[in-house]
């Protein structure tokens, strides 16, 4: 699974251009499912065929980043955010372009909080004439993509949040064996901008019971922390965040699942926190059971997210027992 | 009178923290379903009444109003037998210092809200409002009793238990929103279905605390060709100026808003007039605060009214209704089962 | 067209209470058989079945207010509907929707304190003033729950400049309508099975064009809006987003909508062929229809076109008439490609 995660950190995507990421997913599950197809909003949507009723799974491909609003006269960049992102925890990291043009985040006024309209990207050029040879109003840049590996099985990189969901179905796609269940295994778009592509996805294929699986929110080691989960504690079963209600019977279920295969497991009821696909998958699929299981991850949306693999590791088994052997 | 008293009670006592409406829900049904062509709960857990009209291709009537009561889940089991909660709904955080708690675990578990003793508050925190997060349950128990008995995730309710007061007012958690399921219940329960206009489905629908959602996907189920809204809106009391709020034993109220439909909405008004059922009106520009919206752009879009009761105190342990109000709304919503062609 | 664009921003149409604007787009298109929704929108198709479907889509609500309460003093208490920045709404002249004048107005600045000053007044300390003095007298003019429209004038200005309440978003309808009549003469030419939706509710976030969307069910979708800019003096380049005179502004994101990048260039493609003015806005801000139509149903790919708009949402929205025309011939265009946009392939192994 780390190599599929690598493979997918390096490959680069922000909400609503998640091509490169999504044709990496279709290559490599491919040879695994019954059927494969990209949906009006760039949700790929893979089918394996069982009997019984539907089961879907839902993973985010898109990342955070920023869009190309305007080049000034000096060759400075204008951007426009795209996702929650906190430009203080951006400031002065290395940018690069969809197109590979190489830049970095500046922040205009010394001392203050920056914000969008106070930072620009700097690629190096000394006119406009300049930038725009590189550049055009609409490009994306992204964090410049790594991965290293820590103590402990955790490694910090950028954009997990989306892709560690992405690469635990992509092995599940690949490990599994039977099911009791009709799976769909959906890679959805533009979940960072409100989850626009995940009801979309559900309204096709009206699932049953749909599970996303994300990262959330970890306490890191400081001493004030946002976030429930706890890096090694193993997979967090979601019942409730700020607005959403997980459906009971399923948290239900996943329990007992959990304690019948010894996964390691802990469970998030949240006063804070959004709802990921979750909430939009419910609603696309006009009122479907629906559940959740995150990694817990640390420092979400900055430049160092960090996880602990065995975390990762307990979420793929409990996908793979889900599979075979939640009844709907 | 006492029959609706009883009902409103009844419902009162029924566990439904949002999201977790299913089990109240079922009894529902069972208790009241005899009543009705037919009763049923989704997997949703919204619980679904239908009485059809006598008439061929009657058109479909959807009066909707919701189950579930803000409330909370048990976020952590500490040391000494104490829980952390989470919200569930916009609970007034105001009421919670030394109010009474009942958690939902195996059993029925007793608990207290902790207040702050007088020596801890400090100038800052005894002017502030309590934050969720800093709110704590003591259960008496100690940490081993209590973890074979309460689960991460086991709803917890404020009590708040139902009281007749002079007047015909009643106090009681949770009157949001069931003194409307209660006049939704005692207008169809007993109707002639011979006399009905209408299929009417009494939808007392789940999770409107928590994003309205149950209502929009039943009526995306039954699509229906109209819809009635009921929920409750704010009573006249003190700092509550008059053009944000209706009486208390005024009457229903007929809300008027850009997101409802016009003509429905005057249709509504008359019937009340020419069958002398005393009514009042809101005016909620862009935003009625209820199932409306969503039920309204559900499907390929439905024709919809919001009507409510005056309720004070809302989201507290003593909400309180007038149960004429009530019972005036039973009395518009029959007389709308009644009238063809809206 | 101009005439048709006057007439529709004369018309009394906050959301929710469109029937004047509906009226006259339901007449003007007679002969295309339009046809009503539950939720008051209006649809006219000219049919190609089994052919691609493409939406065109634009609202025919204003933003305005509505009476909530009747003061003592005869004076109307308001709320808004859509959404105003209560700064445009001091002193500004209202109609309600029976023809009764009024003007907006609070405390006079003489009265106020020095805090009271400094501070914007908000839409509780308003009030609109309709010439009663007490209740009674007021009651016989308005009811609570009756709707307000700036009353505005249409004017023409400067170079082709218009000033008008409503442009947003009559300007779309009003393109529209001539699109419709135009179109239908070519019917053979056009590769679509084409819907023209006339929306409701646009402005409250809970629009029709979501309803309409699920009843058509339509591969593309193309939006015709209008969008804010402010391209005028004292604003910072980076800032200003596009500019009045330089054609339909297309979006690729707003805070509502990423839009799909093939059919963009799609779009985009066929406009520089063809020589259409068009600009691409130099920023992400709004949001409209396009949100709900590309989320509806199976999802489907959506283009917004906007004519740039300063001071919208208040009683002098102004355009550049140029730019109507612009996005007319534009849409013209891409509906009239013969060419359909590249199609995601269902791959089944």
């Amino acid at each position: 699974m780390i190599s599929v995660l690598k493979k997918l950190v390096n490959a680069t995507g922000i909400s609503g251009r998640e091509a490169q990421v999504r044709d990496l997913i279709k290559e490599e599950i491919a040879p695994y499912v019954d059927g494969v197809e990209t949906d009006a909003m760039g949700n790929l949507i893979a089918h394996k065929k069982g009997n019984g009723k539907k089961l879907l799974f839902a993973a985010h491909t898109d990342s955070i980043g920023f869009f190309v609003t305007f080049i000034e006269k000096n060759g400075a960049i204008r951007v426009s955010p795209v996702g929650d992102i906190d430009f203080l925890a951006f400031s002065y990291s290395e940018v690069v372009s969809e197109n590979g043009v190489k830049g970095v985040i500046i922040s205009e006024k010394d001392g203050e909080i920056p914000k969008a309209d106070s930072v620009y990207i700097d690629i190096g050029a000394k006119s406009e004439k300049q930038a725009k040879s590189k550049v055009r109003v609409g490009d994306f840049f992204v964090p410049v993509p790594k991965m290293t590996k820590l103590l402990s099985n955790e490694y910090a990189g950028h954009s997990f949040d989306g892709k560690v969901g992405c690469a635990i179905l992509i092995e599940a796609i690949k490990q599994i064996k039977e099911t009791k269940n009709d799976l769909y295994f959906v890679f959805t778009a533009q979940q960072e901008v409100y989850s626009r592509g995940a009801r979309v996805a559900a309204y096709s294929v009206r699932p049953d019971v749909a599970v996303a699986v994300d990262t959330t929110d970890a306490k890191d080691k400081s001493s004030v922390s946002d976030g429930n989960a706890v890096l090694g504690e193993g997979v967090s079963i979601k019942i409730k965040t700020s607005r959403m209600i997980y459906s009971p019977e399923v948290v239900e279920k996943l329990r007992e699942i959990s304690t019948r295969h010894s996964i390691k497991y802990q469970c998030e009821v949240a006063n804070s926190g959004t709802e990921g696909d979750a909430k939009a998958l419910q609603n696309g699929a006009m009122g479907c059971l629906v559940g959740a299981i995150s990694v817990p991850c640390a420092n979400i949306h900055t430049s160092s997210e960090i996880i602990d693999m065995k975390d990762a590791e307990e979420t793929l088994k409990l996908v793979l027992k889900i599979a075979e052997e939640y009844e709907i | 009178m006492e029959k609706t008293k009883e009902i409103l009670k009844d419902l009162c006592s029924a566990v439904s923290v949002s999201g977790h409406e299913h089990a109240s829900a079922n009894a529902l049904a069972e208790k009241y379903g005899g009543y009705f062509d037919n009763a049923y709960v989704d997997k949703f857990g919204n619980c679904v009444f239908v009485k059809k009209s006598e008439l061929e291709n009657a058109p479909r009537l959807l009066v909707d109003a919701h189950f579930d009561e803000v409330g909370m889940l048990v976020s952590s089991i500490e040391e000494d037998g104490f829980l952390h909660i989470s919200g569930v709904g916009g609970l007034d955080t105001r009421i919670f210092p030394a109010a009474e708690v009942t958690v939902y675990g195996k059993k029925e578990i007793y608990g207290v809200i902790a207040s702050t003793p007088p020596h801890l508050q400090s100038e800052k925190s005894s002017k502030a409002t309590p934050k969720m997060d800093n709110i704590i349950i003591d259960t008496g128990y100690t940490k081993e009793e209590l973890s074979a008995l309460v689960r991460v995730g086991d709803p917890v309710r404020l009590k708040g238990d139902f009281k007749e007061l002079a007047n015909g007012y009643v106090l009681s958690r949770a009157l949001d929103d069931k003194a409307c399921v209660c006049a939704a219940l005692i207008s169809l329960m007993n109707s002639d279905k011979s006399k009905l206009a209408y299929d009417i489905y009494l939808t007392v629908s789940a999770q409107e605390e928590t994003g309205r959602c149950g209502a929009s996907f039943v009526a995306t189920d039954i699509k229906p060709d109209l819809a009635v809204i009921i929920d409750v809106n704010f009573a006249r009391c003190e700092n509550v100026t008059e053009f944000e709020s209706i009486e208390c034993g005024g009457g229903a109220g007929i809300d008027i808003s850009a997101l409802t439909n016009r003509r429905f909405t005057k249709a509504i008004m008359k019937i009340a007039e020419q069958n002398g059922i005393e009514y009042q009106t809101i005016c909620e520009p862009d935003s009625t605060g209820t199932n409306n919206e969503l039920v309204m752009i559900s499907g390929t879009g439905v024709r919809t009214a919001v009507m409510s009761i005056p309720l004070m105190a809302m989201h507290t342990t003593s909400e309180a209704v007038c149960i004429k109000d009530v019972e005036s709304l039973a009395d518009i919503l029959r007389a709308i089962y009644v009238t063809k062609g809206l | 067209m101009k005439e048709l664009l006057k007439e529709l921003c004369s018309a009394f149409g906050p959301s929710g209470c469109v029937d004047s604007v509906r009226d006259i787009i339901v007449k003007n298109l007679s002969e295309l058989n339009p046809t009503t929704d539950p939720l008051g929108a209006v649809t006219v198709r000219i049919a190609n079945e089994g052919a691609p479907k493409l939406m065109i889509s634009a609202h025919m609500d204003e933003v305005g207010l509505m009476a909530t309460g009747i003061t003592s003093d005869g004076c109307v208490k308001f709320g808004c509907v859509g959404g105003i920045d209560p700064l445009v709404l001091s002193s500004k002249r209202v109609v309600s929707e029976n023809g009764v004048s009024g003007a907006i107005l609070s405390k006079p600045i003489h009265l106020q304190s020095a805090d009271e000053r400094k501070a914007r007044t908000e839409i509780k300390d308003m009030y609109i003033f309709i010439g009663a003095r007490n209740k009674e007298e007021a009651k016989e003019l308005v009811s609570v729950g009756d709707y307000f429209a700036f009353d505005s004038e249409y004017v023409e200005f400067g170079n082709g400049f218009i000033k008008a309440k409503a442009l947003d978003d009559r300007l779309g309808c009003a393109v529209m309508c001539t699109l419709a009549k135009n179109l239908v003469k070519v019917k053979d030419k056009i590769p679509y099975d084409l819907y023209f939706s006339f929306t409701d509710r646009e402005e409250l976030g809970f629009s029709g064009a979501f309803a309409a969307a699920e009843r058509i069910k339509p591969d593309y979708a193309i939006v015709i809006e209008s969008t804010a800019v402010a391209d005028i003096c004292g604003v910072a380049p980076k800032s200003r987003v596009a500019a009045l005179g330089k054609g339909g502004a297309i979006s690729f994101a707003d805070r509502a909508t990423i839009y799909d990048r093939d059919y963009m260039r799609f779009v985009t493609d066929i406009l520089e062929r063809e020589n259409i003015k068009y600009q691409i806005k130099q920023y992400v801000s709004g949001g409209n229809d396009a949100s709900h139509i590309q989320r509806s149903a199976c999802g489907a790919k959506v283009l917004a076109i906007s004519a740039p708009s300063r001071y919208i949402h208040s009683p002098s929205d102004v355009v550049s008439y140029s730019d109507v025309v612009s996005i007319y011939d534009a849409v013209y265009a891409v509906i009239t490609n013969k060419d359909l946009p590249f199609e995601q392939a269902k791959e089944k192994i």
